[in-house]
């Protein structure tokens, strides 16, 4: 903790380099355009930018992302609250309050709330990662490698139960992510499911597994089923009549303080919790909200507490999933996989022995948060209706692009034509695989902590000669899966309750 | 019969069984294939079979209750509803598919340039919903302007190493 604190002064201060600093701007802008696209969360953002990151330093690197991921959350809300179109589900309870305040007359104190919303939102979730993180991270570091393997069972175990209609089918796609994650070196000498290939020789590429199955998708579902979209035309919420009143000003925002606050430490919370991801975070806390607001009933016709929950929300909820993935190694969502992917393609493993022995990347990272929401406050404020162009791109021509970017971005990683065919082959099976409703984000979340896991097994069965009961049965390690186990069973029960009211209410029907 | 097979209306419970059929033999093969590894050599470690193994028997498991929960019939009703169906066209999903892929394995012939340019003009002129001459002009134009937006951002600005043939002759640093 003290090295980590020592280090934030010069953390803070290498920010302000032009390398930095034009990185960041680039990961603002890019993460408001990409956010505003329609269909494109931070998720598939990240993925699709993913090979830019190659030749940048590891703490650029991350910054870059970071700075996408906290943009792209805000950029979603330009265009839900002008021209209705949210950008991603967690920007669709914005248009509630947000778009209807804009055609109230206020477009631009609607555009002002989201922006300080947000900005605030990822400040103070920040601070609560700062101050926790690391207590989190001290715990854990008590772990020897038969706990870090339950504790990455009780992570797969959350990924398998919360994606997805059903649990066996967010497992059975756990197992797939897992089962791609052994092809190669088995690390101690040997080869596995290789056969043959040279191109399988060490492994499938994270790079591979992200860009197929987040972006993967999503550029064949542009490309084959929006080939002949119209989209209808929208028409942007013009300028206010009364400027006077269309203004963010001293009062609003003295209005907003609890709004901020109790969304703020919603949305960190949603954030920390493996599945639940930006549209849970936005949900609760306008519902939250709803409940606490003195103006509750009137949420829906333009109230300022109604935009400004779920925009406060969804970019506390950024820093909220730093807090599993860099302390325990556990990332909850797919932005959090592709951005422990970037760490893990810089070679730094992530986990708490991250916080012992990179305390200066750390420190970059803490620094960096706060440092990129100032500088999406300004870019937000100066640039904010400019991006809402970009959501009228029809989708039938984005997709050819979109598909170009991730066969090139794939390329880029190592030169290798192979790398690009498994990507469409595997982008293929993702497509499918959303038809039939078998999640995809578990897959990539597995395949990223497969290696982990199978690791801190082999440790540990070696420590205790081999014998998996005793590895199994440490106290620490008991708890954790019988945690695990609880995790599961809950998944289930609530599985099968929530299908039987849906089938009982069908049937009333 | 095209116009049929390009919105192909699929039974979704159907669809997941035969998927998860596919995933369970796949996972049988596999299986079969661990014998095959390195038996263990360091004291108390499992294998390299030992983790595989465990993650095959962990999916099989899974898929089998997948199959088991649209067969018995007090949970079929729960997962999907029995008519339940999802549009797909196989006819687009190859052709776009047999197109990139056809423009990975040309790229290094053709030179990315001439490439890149065609696989655009390809994709864009029939999404272009005007005239076909005026489509394919403006998906022409289109074309080389990405190709030269894309050949500044990957091989001048992060030093990608393209199969370029042309452009370095004119357009370098």
């Amino acid at each position: 903790m003290e090295d980590i604190i020592a280090h934030l002064g010069s953390a803070a201060i290498g920010l302000i380099s032009i390398g930095t600093i034009a990185a960041i701007l680039m990961g603002v802008a890019f993460g408001i355009v990409l956010g505003a696209l329609p269909g494109f969360g931070s998720s598939q953002s990240l993925a699709l930018l993913f090979p830019l990151t190659f030749a940048m330093p590891t703490e650029t690197a991350i910054l870059f992302f970071l700075a996408v991921y906290s943009a792209a959350e805000y950029g979603g809300s330009i265009p839900a609250i002008l021209i209705r179109t949210p950008g991603t589900p967690a920007q669709s309870v914005t248009v509630l309050d947000g778009y209807t305040m804009a055609q109230n007359g206020f477009p631009t104190k609607a555009l002002r709330i989201s922006l300080f919303s947000g900005v605030i939102g990822g400040f103070t979730s920040t601070v609560i990662f700062i101050l926790t993180g690391t207590t989190i991270a001290l715990v854990a570091l008590q772990f020897g490698p038969g706990e870090m393997f339950a504790l990455g069972i009780f992570g797969l175990s959350i990924i398998g139960s919360f994606f997805g209609k059903d649990p066996a089918r967010g497992f059975l796609a756990t197992g797939l992510g897992l089962m791609l994650a052994t092809v190669g070196s088995s690390g101690f000498g040997g080869m596995r499911f290789t056969f043959d290939q040279g191109y399988l020789m060490e492994g499938i590429p994270l790079v591979v597994v992200i860009i197929a199955f987040l972006a993967g998708p999503e550029a064949l579902r542009l490309v084959v089923e929006h080939r002949r979209t119209v989209e209808k035309p929208t028409q942007a919420v013009g300028e206010a009549s009364d400027k006077e009143k269309d203004r963010f000003t001293l009062a609003t925002a003295k209005l907003l303080i609890p709004t901020w606050i109790r969304c703020s430490l919603i949305g960190t919370a949603i954030g920390a919790i493996p599945g639940a991801g930006a549209s849970v975070g936005a949900l609760i806390a306008y519902s939250e909200e709803r409940r606490w607001s003195k103006r509750g009933d009137k949420f829906g016709t333009g109230v300022e507490e109604g935009l400004a929950a779920p925009e406060t929300a969804n970019n506390a909820v950024v820093a909220g999933t730093l807090v599993p993935s860099l302390t325990l190694g556990i990332p909850g969502s797919g932005t959090a996989a592709i951005l422990l992917s970037v760490l893990i393609s810089k070679g730094v493993v992530p986990g708490p022995l991250l916080f012992r022995n990179e305390p200066v990347l750390i420190a970059t990272i803490f620094a960096g948060l706060l440092f990129i929401n100032m500088w999406l406050l300004g870019v937000g404020l100066v640039f904010t209706r400019g991006f809402a162009f970009v959501s009228k791109i029809p989708r039938r021509i984005l997709g050819p692009f979109v598909l170009l970017l991730i066969m090139l971005g794939t390329y880029a990683y190592a030169n290798y034509s192979a790398h690009v065919i498994m990507v469409l082959i595997l982008s293929v099976v993702a497509y499918w695989f959303q038809k039939i409703d078998i999640p995809v984000v578990p897959v990539v979340l597995a395949f990223v902590m497969g290696p982990i896991i199978e690791q801190n097994l082999a440790l540990a069965m070696t420590i205790h000669a081999g014998d998996f009961m005793v590895v199994l049965t440490r106290p620490i390690t008991l708890i954790i899966l019988a945690l695990a186990i609880l995790t599961f069973a809950y998944s289930v029960i609530s599985q099968r309750k929530g299908a039987k009211r849906a089938a009982s209410e069908g049937a009333d029907e | 019969m095209l116009s049929t097979l390009r919105a192909l209306h699929i039974h979704k419970k159907m669809a997941v069984i035969a998927t998860v059929v596919v995933i369970l033999a796949g996972i049988t093969y596999l299986f079969a294939q661990t014998y095959e590894m390195s038996p263990p050599l360091l004291p108390g470690y499992p294998g390299d079979a030992f983790f595989p193994r465990l993650v095959l028997g962990f999916s099989a498991l899974f898929g089998a209750a997948v199959i088991a929960m649209r067969l018995m019939p007090n949970m079929a009703t729960q997962v999907e509803k029995d008519d339940e169906r999802f549009e797909f066209d196989p006819v687009e999903t190859a052709l776009t598919t047999l197109l990139a892929l056809a423009y990975m394995l040309l790229m290094g012939a053709l030179g990315f340039e001439i490439a890149t340019v065609g696989f655009m003009l390809l994709l864009l002129w029939p999404r272009m919903l005007m005239p076909p001459v005026k489509a394919a002009a403006v998906a022409a134009i289109t074309s080389v302007v990405t190709m030269l937006v894309i050949y500044a951002a990957f091989v001048i600005g992060l030093k990608v190493s393209m199969p370029v043939s042309y452009l370095p002759a004119y357009w370098n640093f």
